[in-house]
């Protein structure tokens, strides 16, 4: 998807000189596109499919996940200078392990059904390979602005793909989106796609039809 | 309330690795699955560093856990603990691994610290105490959850090596016909459930 | 020997740097989590004795008060609520019972009326089935199907239940269905050694 244009513009880069705004674009576009860690990178795919059963589930995964990438690109930017070496993998991961924290206290305060639902999946935030990847490859080395908005690119790609395997899943599975019956009787659950199977295809099938895609362009 | 927490070890066991394996069911440990199971030596001696690893930080976690961090009310920490537990037995299994051999050392290159990042790791630290294992159950877990990962990304290699002469569809290459392959596995060992009653 | 200090002193002042943030957070967070703990119990007890759940979270707990008594178990059993009706006469019990299920246990509020033969309400406290399938257990429809119904129970093909004794299973879901059904006949055998 490296020739369509990203849906907004990167207009939240940061007070900056003109010539980092070219960067900022092409960090943002890289991570939803180019680059997407789900299908382009396939990683993260742990959690993809793990909560992509139900759509409101997947929503609040997403938004855990931007957090913690944004967050956790930023701070290890911020603190790039001073990380000794050999213990780089370590702090990025204390670092990241914080922010999730994070996310899980506030889940259990004010949405415990939810954190109830999600289980250790929130906690599995910590080892989900774009988080670390997106630290170790973009955050290590890049100032703070491009840093937290390469993490929320990243954050993004990653959404947009769980979002559209969650409906799919969701309105075949259960015949419903966020709870919601969509719908009707006359629907029989395709009880597979709620299933791990289910998701494993759906995932490949993505991948397939965006590397097709991908592919017919490079043939031109 | 009934005490079915005592649910034998060997229940535990067998159900972690075929009608609960870690990576079948709760899709954990995908990254470094879908990479090295290119090859069937590799995965065998990655597996074994994960059966390890797991035994290690379950059997080490579960103390802390309950005869630390509850009586001073820090759970709310225990990310950051299991962490550190997990990195410090990956260290511990890297020494070991470079003395036995060294081709299996340079074999799995960065895969073998990545293993601090495994979510099948860490996702069985984190189950051990959602389903409240006690710590023989514990123990059984990590080294059934680490069996069961191994036999899939064994399972997994062998599969690819056979397929080496298919035509696969050029979209699919790689990621895409491992993820077929693997629903298609999960598909098999949900045939298990139920072989273990309340497993 | 520098170089080794400087690591360890930094992993060190990150970690507390990073830990004193979230530790504040907890703290500040930690009355709101137990009390939304408290209100989850209460909202299951109040919808296994058949009372109408209030929206707010303040008025759970306020009906609870009203409707609802713990009582100290039999000879040292477990703890159960006698649940009161509008002028303070006993309506019926509510008790906390658990099983294993498919990949965790199962924690249920059983709600029986006075004579301890009919259940008034089922409502699920704990469960970590599989999502769609087994987790259908906490849906509206698979709980309110329980009110009325005696023991021992019975699944049947869903949607062909009919009868006190016979309650819809979830298609797909069989062996998780088992494990409710199980919950729920033994606490009706049981149910007469838990009260005074």
């Amino acid at each position: 998807m490296a020739d369509i244009p990203a849906p907004a513009p990167a207009s939240g880069a940061p007070a900056r000189p003109a010539r980092p705004r070219g960067k900022a674009y092409q960090a943002f576009i890289d991570g939803v596109g180019a680059n997407n860690p789900v299908f382009m990178q396939v990683l993260g795919i742990c959690s993809t499919l793990a909560v992509t059963n139900v759509v409101s589930n997947t929503v609040v995964m997403c938004l855990g996940l931007i957090w913690a990438t944004a967050m956790s690109n930023l701070s290890v930017s911020i603190l790039r200078r001073w990380i000794p070496a050999r213990v780089r993998m370590i702090v990025e991961t204390l670092i990241i392990a914080v922010w999730v924290i994070l996310v899980d206290i506030v889940l259990r305060a004010y949405l415990p059904d939810m954190s109830r639902t999600l289980g250790p999946y929130v906690g599995l935030i910590i080892t989900n390979c774009i988080v670390m990847g997106r630290t170790e490859a973009f955050g290590l080395t890049n100032p703070p602005g491009l840093a937290l908005i390469d993490g929320i690119s990243a954050g993004l790609g990653y959404s947009y793909v769980l979002l559209i395997i969650a409906v799919i899943r969701e309105l075949a599975g259960s015949g419903s989106i966020m709870g919601f019956k969509v719908l009707g009787q006359w629907w029989t659950n395709w009880s597979i796609f709620v299933m791990p199977a289910g998701a494993f295809f759906l995932l490949a099938t993505f991948i397939w039809i965006v590397k097709g895609v991908i592919l017919k362009e490079a043939k031109k | 309330m009934t005490d079915w927490s005592t649910l034998g070890p060997l229940a535990v066991f067998f159900g972690a690795i075929f009608t609960n394996n870690i990576l079948l069911t709760n899709y954990l440990g995908m990254c470094s699955f879908l990479s090295i199971s290119r090859e069937i030596k590799s995965s065998m001696g990655l597996g074994a560093a994960v059966v390890f690893v797991m035994a290690m930080t379950n059997a080490l976690n579960w103390p802390i856990h309950y005869y630390v961090l509850v009586p001073l009310g820090l759970t709310y920490l225990g990310f950051i603990v299991y962490i550190i537990v997990i990195a410090a037995s990956v260290q511990l299994v890297e020494m070991i691994v470079e003395r036995v051999s060294e081709t299996l050392y340079q074999n799995l290159g960065i895969f073998l610290p990545l293993i601090t990042v495994n979510c099948a790791v860490f996702g069985a630290v984190l189950f051990m105490f959602i389903r409240k294992y006690t710590f023989l159950a514990s123990l059984a877990y990590g080294v059934g959850g680490g069996l069961g990962w191994a036999l899939a990304i064994v399972a997994m290699a062998g599969l690819r090596a056979k397929m080496s002469r298919a035509r696969v569809p050029r979209g699919l290459e790689g990621a895409g016909i491992t993820l077929i392959i693997t629903g298609i596995m999960a598909l098999a060992f949900m045939g298990f459930s139920g072989m273990i009653p309340a497993a | 020997m520098n170089k080794r200090l400087f690591i360890v002193a930094f992993t060190v002042i990150v970690t507390a740097g990073f830990v004193a943030p979230i530790s504040l957070a907890y703290l500040l967070t930690k009355p709101r989590v137990d009390l939304n703990e408290q209100v989850f119990l209460m909202r299951s007890v109040l919808a296994a004795a058949g009372i109408p759940l209030p929206a707010s979270p303040a008025e759970v707990v306020r009906v609870f008060g009203e409707r609802a008594e713990e009582a100290p178990g039999k000879d040292g059993g477990p703890a159960y609520y006698r649940i009161k009706d509008g002028s303070g006469g006993l309506s019926g019990y509510v008790f906390i019972r658990s099983g294993p299920g498919l990949w965790g246990e199962i924690t249920a509020a059983v709600g029986f009326d006075r004579s301890l033969q009919k259940l008034t309400g089922v409502d699920f406290l704990k469960q970590s089935e599989t999502p769609g399938l087994g987790a259908r257990i906490s849906e509206a429809w698979f709980r309110e199907q329980f009110r009325g119904k005696r023991g021992p129970l019975a699944p049947v093909a869903e949607g062909q239940s009919a009868g006190e004794n016979q309650f819809d299973a979830i298609t797909g879901a069989t062996l998780t269905t088992g494990f409710v059904k199980d919950i729920l006949n033994v606490t009706f055998s049981r149910v007469k050694d838990l009260v005074d």
